[in-house]
């Protein structure tokens, strides 16, 4: 009996063409949709595609051979150590020999002899083209065929025919099943069986006891033909070998440092330009994420497995293939394979020469496939206790090579969308979060249009119909379409087309009375697999639309008619429902659904891209993305993936707040990065979505990226403005100014509408509009290829910046303190009047000051900062007081203050005070926590965190304040009291407001009690002017001009900056700039 | 949103130069030791142009006799009289317009900038002291300036968009 194997039928193969090669060993080379469509470079495809004919070329013949089926090949010899098991199809071109308690669970064809050991097993046939030698008990359920003499061990057990060219010597008590034919003599041992005939050409010798059921014949002429001879099949491995190699490099493996530790690799082609080692005991992991996948590896010199040495498959499925390549081209390579004791491997080697393991090694396989070893030039040796297969595996390494070449479903539920275009069928991917395309594929096989596609979500396949074929087509993820010969439809073409999520049904529809809506089972297990049914008639169901989408939940089919009518589809009994018109109107060709259940329509003749919202009633058209025009467009995608994906950022986005549109679900503005060379300034980043304010695009991922536009005048009022550039090549800018501050960028205040600019620096002017408010406010800018933009949506290519800018009032000039971005630090001992630890935490404020004069005269102040560190217990506020500025001056009512950008609604000016005073907060611990394990506020080693409070304070001033009586820079921030807390020994109840500290000789304010002068250390002397010193006229605060790295706790300010003695003794006449972060001890500041 | 760096050619610039010069900062005070004191140097690009820039010190530094410090903690320290341990100065910027030049304009006085090798100048708008418009032929401000900053460089830009900007820089020499 002959064991049944699977073949792959040859003419599947006939279709196969130089480029299906070569797209399909890229697909399973990443093995992922999404990522094809960023990794296409056309100048590996090129190469591919050069290299493809002399793959096919070899592969076909490969798979027309008889070395299709088989698990083991060697031109040379091949040997099975004892209860060594094999479990396909072993085949050499001499001999095979099988020691003691071997077996093979296939068939076994040897060139020359077959020789097995005791008790060795085969399951189906054995085939030798000169000798088969059976030790004694050995076990055959197939028949023997040898090509001179068969001599059959004491006890064995053949349950086929015996076929001998010359002699049949046959020891005792062996059962043979079938008739026994021999060329010359056939000799029985004592106790045989035979239940068939028994037939020698000259004598028949029977021993005695012997039981023959059928016909014991001599001297007959019923020589059988000779077994097949076994083809050396060197030139076709050899062939094949160089084939996988020019596959291309891939990801090369550097022989001296891999497979030293362990290692994981995606699916793939890999490459070494010498050998390829797994150390002993080392993994490597395979890791197919779930997703059928190939692995070849070209080996240039030898493949070695140390002993213990293991491939582990993780998420592998078993549609994948995994084909080790040793060619030995490398001069002076042997090209072998070895695999040490304990050893195990996975898939299919093709080597040059020998392989060769020790005991207990294994290879095998994916699946049921039984994997194996081939040896283009030598010998095959198997230690014992080896497993090469599973037993009852299916054979063949064609089912591995046809599975990389054929193709296999899609990566599960893509998040890309399909395009297909053109009259000789074009498939796309599209990033429908921002129209950027890419394309897949021309040559899918077919010469004509495909249409009316859809993605099956039961198997992972694309369907369409195909004109050429005029019947629907499936596609694999190579692109390739198979046609699927379906009954009970019409002559004639359709272009509507989806498949149903609760179902496995194919939807086509067509206008007119002869034609309709369509179902078509894909369920190759239903009795109705591929019968067309026709729902309704095209008279009853008469819609004028290019494409429907189903709906990821609710079982209806959507779409869009050409005059905007959305319609809701019952496809079960051909019921239209008109929802609403979605305001836009055109040929939407390409229609696609979200998880989110928004549906997407791709308009025919300009590409643009719209979203509706099908959650909502009455949703209206938004424009989503500017993607491909065609005049023929059909479109799918899976409609439970959404639409950004995650694996990957690939699109950059804005990080204006919310109102202005910047998160994906906002319809932010976004632009695709793949294959992007359009932007401005240095670069261009992804995000998986907006690093949206107060986050920013910069300094969240840490990639400066927003860095193309300069304003390099201010922003007036009523004047004109310049500003400046830099573009990476030349492009198109449209650009928005939020003018009137009311959170969105409407159409007036769009500054550059379709401008063109060219690489590197552009000088832009434009005009800032009588009405604009003199505020913070927010600009956007987008460059593209896209001429004309809106301030949201998304596009193919180019980048969007949006910066925070200050319009101010025209003809002013605004000074800052430190600088217009910059931090200054004031730092307080909050021990006063008692002499502290001089370690200058106790409070650290970082602020900065913005003085907006117009015509002579401060009209506006602004102030900011934000909480650096609490480095002690005590509770206390900060605040801002303007020396000889009176409260009135200020336009209290106008005043904007926010913490954390929450507007605050209570005035910041003290109240019941002659002077201006801004309380910044009255107990700074009500904004900030100690971190875990720490006591203070960042100012402990290892207690780093966030900033936790920061403020924003303008104060407009009623009528402008002189410029010769507003106080310098820094005005005079300072630290007070909260009241109820207790402040040291020096006050018996708690001091309250009453307790200030100021910057050395800045007088403190009206609420301060005087009399507490003089307590302490303190050695103030107001008469001279003299404030919070001790009496060497040290101060209880500092302020420096820079965002400080204060001391560690309790670290004494002159560890931290060594240079704070010598500037203080010179009087700043040196180390004026102690305090920079270059002249610090660094292990003595506080860092995050 | 981040740094703001622009890029202009200087070759640029020197189709708006006319002769004359802009020698107006302070020279160098001697001084008994090797430590420069708040020293304004003369600036590094002199275009000859009519339009005049000119930064100095509005209270001129005061040489001093270099005291060691020998303090081992700063309860050790002592403070010179009225020392308010200050780390910013002031100093007064005053720019002249050319004819030529005396037509509406924007200055902006930036601490954060480099010149690059081809002498254009890439500056960081967002690190700037001052910024204003200008609308007569004489400018004059007085800026404060803290220590640590080592360097400033003047952009004017006009608001006609086909005239080249002027740039002038000064560097500092903190000690």
């Amino acid at each position: 009996m002959q064991k049944n194997n699977t073949y792959v039928e040859a003419d599947n193969r006939a279709s196969l063409n130089t480029d299906t090669l070569a797209e399909s060993m890229i697909i399973y080379g990443h093995g992922h949709l999404r990522r094809l469509a960023r990794q296409l470079n056309p100048l590996i495809l090129i190469a591919l595609l050069s290299s493809a004919p002399s793959a096919q070329a070899s592969i076909q013949p490969l798979l027309d051979s008889d070395l299709n089926n088989q698990s083991l090949y060697a031109s040379g010899y091949i040997t099975m150590g004892a209860r060594t098991k094999v479990g396909g199809n072993v085949q050499s071109a001499t001999a095979i020999t099988l020691a003691e308690n071997a077996s093979v669970g296939g068939n076994v064809q040897a060139g020359t002899a077959t020789t097995l050991g005791a008790d060795a097993s085969v399951e189906g046939y054995i085939q030798a083209g000169t000798t088969v030698t059976l030790g004694a008990a050995a076990i055959i359920d197939g028949s023997i065929q040898a090509g001179t003499t068969a001599t059959i061990g004491a006890s064995a057990k053949i349950n086929g025919e015996l076929v001998a060219g010359t002699t049949v010597t046959i020891d005792a008590t062996v059962e043979v099943g079938g008739d026994v034919l021999a060329g010359t003599t056939v000799t029985v041992g004592a106790g045989s069986i035979f239940r068939g005939d028994v037939d020698a050409g000259t004598t028949t010798t029977i021993g005695a006891g012997v039981q023959i059921d059928g016909i014991l014949s001599a001297n007959s002429l019923q020589l059988p033909p000779p077994p097949p001879l076994v083809t050396n099949q060197e030139v076709l491995i050899t062939t094949l070998q160089t084939s996988l190699k020019s596959l291309g490099t891939g990801t090369e493996l550097v022989s001296t440092t891999f497979g030293i530790n362990d290692e994981t690799l995606e699916a793939g082609i890999y490459s070494t330009t010498d050998y390829l080692t797994i150390a002993g005991g080392r993994t490597l992991i395979l890791d197919g994420k779930g997703v059928d996948g190939t692995w070849v590896f070209n080996i240039a010199n030898y493949l070695s497995f140390a002993i213990d040495a293991k491939v582990i498959l993780k998420d592998v499925t078993d549609n994948s293939s995994i084909i080790w390549n040793v060619l030995g081209d490398k001069t002076g390579a042997a090209g072998y394979a070895q695999l040490g004791a304990g050893a195990e491997a996975r898939g299919y080697i093709f080597a040059k020469g020998f392989v060769q393991t020790g005991a207990n090694a294994v290879i095998s396989g994916l699946g049921n496939d039984c994997g194996g070893a081939f040896s283009a030039t030598n010998f095959i040796e198997f230690g014992a206790d080896s497993v090469i297969g599973q037993q009852g595996c299916t054979n063949g390494v064609a089912a591995a090579l046809s599975q990389a070449i054929e193709g296999h479903p899609f990566a599960a539920c893509p998040t890309d969308a399909f395009l297909i275009q053109d009259t000789s069928a074009t498939l796309f991917g599209v990033q429908l979060a921002t129209g950027q395309y890419q394309q897949l594929s021309n040559t899918m096989g077919t010469s004509n249009k495909l249409n009316a596609m859809g993605f099956n979500f039961h198997d992972q396949y694309l369907y369409a119909w195909s004109n050429e074929f005029a019947q629907p087509v499936r596609i694999n993820n190579a692109y390739k379409v198979t046609p699927l010969a379906t009954s009970g439809l019409p002559d004639v073409s359709f272009y509507v087309g989806d498949i149903a999520i609760d179902s496995n049904v194919y939807y086509v529809y067509r206008p007119g009375a002869d034609y309709g809506l369509y179902a078509i089972s894909l369920d190759s297990a239903a009795a109705n697999y591929l019968l067309a049914d026709r729902i309704i008639d095209g008279r009853n169901l008469n819609l004028a639309i290019f494409d429907m989408a189903f709906h990821p939940f609710n079982g209806f089919a959507y779409s869009v008619d050409n005059k905007g009518n959305l319609f809701r589809i019952d496809v079960t009994n051909g019921n239209a429902t008109l929802l609403n018109n979605i305001g836009e109107s055109g040929t939407f060709g390409a229609i696609y659904f979200d998880v989110d259940e928004n549906l997407y329509i791709s308009r025919n003749n300009d590409g643009k891209i719209f979203r509706i919202d099908t959650k909502q009633a009455n949703s209206q058209a938004d424009l989503f993305a500017y993607g491909p025009s065609s005049s023929n467009n059909d479109g799918a995608r899976c409609a439970l993936a959404p639409v950004i994906a995650t694996d990957a950022a690939s699109i950059d986005f804005g990080d204006a707040p919310a109102s202005y549109g910047s998160l994906a679900n906002d319809n932010g503005a976004r632009h695709s990065t793949e294959n992007n060379a359009i932007f401005m300034g240095s670069g261009v980043d992804a995000e998986f979505d907006s690093f949206q304010f107060p986050l920013s695009d910069d300094e969240t991922d840490g990639n400066d990226d927003e860095d193309g536009v300069a304003f390099v005048t201010g922003i007036e009022v009523g004047n004109g403005a310049v500003l400046q550039l830099v573009a990476s090549s030349s492009a198109f800018v449209n650009a928005w100014i939020d003018f009137d501050g009311n959170g969105v960028f409407g159409d007036d205040e769009k500054i550059l509408d379709a401008r063109s600019v060219v690489q590197g620096n552009n000088i832009i002017s434009y005009d800032v509009p009588e009405w604009a408010e003199a505020n913070s406010t927010w600009a956007r800018f987008r460059i593209s290829s896209t001429a004309e933009l809106g301030p949201t949506g998304g596009v193919s290519d180019g980048e969007v910046e949006d910066y925070q800018i200050d319009i101010s009032e025209p003809n002013v000039s605004i000074r800052y303190y430190p600088s217009a971005s910059g931090w200054a630090t004031i730092a307080f001992e909050d021990n006063w009047p008692a002499i502290g630890d001089y370690d200058f935490n106790d409070l650290v404020m970082n602020y900065r000051i913005s003085e907006y004069r117009q015509n002579g005269q401060i009209i506006r102040v602004k102030l900011e900062g934000q909480i650096a560190a609490i480095g002690a217990s005590y509770h206390n506020g900060f605040a801002f007081h303007l020396p000889g500025i009176t409260r009135d001056t200020i336009n209290e009512n106008a005043i904007r203050y926010t913490i954390n950008d929450v507007r605050q609604n209570a005035s910041p000016l003290e109240s019941g005070r002659d002077k201006a005073i801004a309380i910044i907060t009255t107990d700074m611990w009500d904004y900030v926590s100690a971190g875990e394990n720490c006591k203070y506020h960042r100012s402990e080693a290892g207690c780093g965190s966030k900033i936790q409070m920061r403020f924003s304070m303008t104060l407009p001033m009623h009528d402008g304040i002189p410029e010769q009586q507003m106080p310098e820079f820094p005005y005079d921030p300072f630290l007070f009291a909260t009241e109820g807390f207790e402040h040291g020994y020096a006050f018996g109840l708690p001091p309250g407001r009453a307790y200030e500290i100021h910057l050395p000789n800045k007088a403190p304010t009206e609420a301060f009690r005087s009399d507490f002068f003089g307590r302490g250390q303190d050695s103030s002397e107001p008469e001279n002017e003299r404030y919070f010193v001790n009496e060497n006229g040290m101060p209880w605060a500092i302020n420096v001009g820079a965002e400080w790295q204060y001391p560690l706790e309790y670290m004494d300010v002159i560890y931290a900056y060594p240079q704070f003695h010598s500037f203080i003794a010179n009087q700043g006449a040196v180390n004026a700039d102690w305090y920079i972060v270059e002249n610090a001890n660094i292990k003595n500041v506080f860092s995050d | 949103m981040n740094k703001l760096y622009s890029f202009v050619l200087l070759s640029t610039l020197l189709t708006a130069c006319g002769g004359g010069g802009s020698e107006t900062s302070t020279p160098a005070p001697s001084a008994n030791n090797s430590q420069p004191v708040n020293i304004v140097p003369a600036p590094i690009v002199s275009q000859a142009t009519i339009t005049e820039f000119s930064l100095v010190d509005s209270i001129p530094a005061q040489s001093v006799e270099l005291i060691e410090s020998a303090a081992q903690n700063s309860s050790e320290i002592s403070v010179p009289d009225g020392f308010a341990l200050n780390s910013e100065r002031s100093l007064t910027l005053r720019i002249t317009l050319s004819e030529e030049d005396n037509q509406p304009a924007y200055l902006s006085l930036c601490s954060d900038y480099q010149q690059l090798s081809d002498g254009s100048y890439s500056i960081n708008y967002a690190s700037c002291l001052l910024r204003t418009s200008l609308n007569d032929s004489q400018y004059e401000a007085v800026i404060t300036v803290t220590n640590d900053t080592q360097g400033l460089v003047a952009a004017l830009w006009f608001m006609d968009e086909t005239k080249q900007p002027l740039f002038t820089d000064w560097r500092f020499n903190n000690n």
